[in-house]
């Protein structure tokens, strides 16, 4: 009879600790991820080193932000391949980019790194088809701007932007590659 | 949610193979020079650790995702499976292009690891609400989607162009970003306008409140699937519209389970003796 009533002590109170530490497991799980949906205030930049560490290593980085700011323009980018035979031509991304690829070469335009665009460049001609040799490969970007609600639009052609440029220039023994970049003049 | 995330995964991985390929494969990306990724994590990756320049290592992660996802799916190992579809995802997500919705698939993966350690992924229920598993892990799951869609009103709220109605605007004159030509639809600022409202309002207040109230949770359900679908269909939006619905299944209970099934039945039994009928030789 005594054993029975020390074991049923004993029980509930280990549950009750495990209970303790899950909920106190869960509390911490649920408000690091509210902080981290909170945008960087005094608060957050005092807790940011003990939650942050958590959210990093699980992988669960609270960033939903998506059209937040919807761009006031449209966009077109293109490529533009010119062959050695003197023929060229350009294609919108859009005809063989899934939409994940067509953020990525957003991303190229809207990050600005230089290298990164030239690699992909790189990638690309070395990808092409092609019957004769590419004399150059460029990435285009035009935009056109969109009037608020109400209001016409001015123009409907779409400016340049920005431009990357990689050439080839063959030679008897290599071929090299040349860049560069250029945009629309302020 | 396990059977419906791991077979996902297959879908997933599948396609972020030449994605993977472009960047970490052999003549890819990075062994052309390229830096990628541009803001490198501290967490280590498949990539980080083996190579991110090798067809092998690219195919490695690419079928561990697959297998992992397949294995999730059938419900088997559910203590360490979860554990390497986690790994196999978070090598992925922090290193390609990513957006929301990769983000979303990493949340996911990192909530099915806490379930799966807790034994919670035992057999293939929609609910917990038998009794058989304390009901925390998929609380997590339906938390995180409410955090989504508030948070995501939140941030917009902050913006000049959704508080004052015209960010639906912006985003139909958008054509690069559109699967077809909806730029007649800026011609109606009052229906953009509108629709903006409304956005803001199912994800701010609609959503996290009344998905919690048993009387409106399938009505919300049913608009946030609408909601998605809309968008898919619309905009050239990848990935998150699929992990959210994966996210639904979090709410839908038992009960929901059997009605849709005897719904299904329903449906097919009337088109089976439909065709039946048909078939059937003409007598005079």
């Amino acid at each position: 009879m005594l054993t029975e009533s020390i074991e049923h002590r004993v029980i509930p109170l280990r549950l009750k600790i495990r209970r303790a530490i899950l909920s106190s497991l869960l509390l911490l799980h649920v408000s690091s991820i509210f902080l981290n949906n909170l945008a960087w205030s005094p608060l957050i930049k005092s807790l940011y080193p003990y939650y942050y560490p958590y959210i990093q290593w699980t992988g669960q980085r609270q960033d939903w932000k998506m059209y937040k700011n919807p761009d006031h323009f449209d966009q077109q980018i293109n490529y533009g391949f010119l062959l050695e035979n003197g023929i060229s031509k350009k294609i919108p991304v859009t005809f063989e980019n899934s939409p994940r690829m067509l953020y990525f070469l957003e991303g190229l335009f809207s990050q600005g790194q230089e290298q990164e665009v030239m690699s992909y460049l790189e990638w690309k001609s070395n990808r092409i088809q092609k019957p004769h040799h590419l004399k150059s490969l460029v990435l285009q970007r035009s935009t056109r701007e969109t009037p608020p609600p109400g209001i016409l639009r001015k123009a409907q052609e779409y400016t340049l932007q920005k431009e990357y440029v990689l050439s080839f220039i063959s030679s008897n023994s290599a071929l090299q590659q040349d860049h560069k970049v250029s945009g629309a003049p302020p | 949610m396990r059977m419906s995330y791991g077979a996902y995964l297959i879908f997933y991985f599948w396609n972020l193979q030449p994605v993977m390929e472009m960047f970490f494969g052999t003549s890819g990306l990075v062994a052309l020079g390229g830096r990628f990724p541009q803001q490198p994590s501290p967490v280590p990756t498949i990539f980080t650790i083996l190579s991110d320049r090798s067809d092998t290592v690219v195919w490695l992660v690419t079928l561990l995702g697959m297998f992992s996802g397949a294995i999730l799916a059938t419900g088997i190992f559910n203590r360490i499976t979860p554990l390497v579809a986690w790994i196999c995802v978070s090598s992925v997500v922090t290193i390609i292009p990513s957006n929301s919705g990769d983000f979303l698939v990493q949340c996911y993966a990192i909530l099915m690891v806490f379930a799966g350690l807790a034994g919670h992924l035992g057999k293939p229920v929609w609910q917990c609400s038998t009794g058989d598993h304390p009901a925390w892990s998929l609380r997590l799951f339906q938390i995180q989607i409410v955090f989504v869609y508030f948070f995501s009103g939140w941030h917009k709220l902050a913006s000049v162009a959704w508080y004052n109605g015209s960010a639906f605007h912006y985003v139909v004159s958008q054509e690069f970003w559109s699967r077809f030509d909806i730029t007649w639809l800026a011609a109606y600022p009052v229906f953009t306008s509108a629709i903006t409202t409304f956005v803001l309002f199912f994800e701010l207040l609609l959503f996290p409140v009344l998905i919690w109230v048993p009387a409106t949770r399938r009505l919300m359900l049913g608009c946030g699937l609408i909601f998605h679908l809309m968008i898919f269909a619309t905009l050239k939006v990848f990935v998150f519209h699929q992990i959210v619905l994966l996210f639904y299944l979090a709410f839908l209970t038992s009960d929901d389970i059997s009605q849709l099934k005897n719904h299904l039945e329903s449906v097919l039994k009337k088109r089976h003796l439909t065709l039946f009928k048909f078939s059937q030789p003409y007598h005079e």
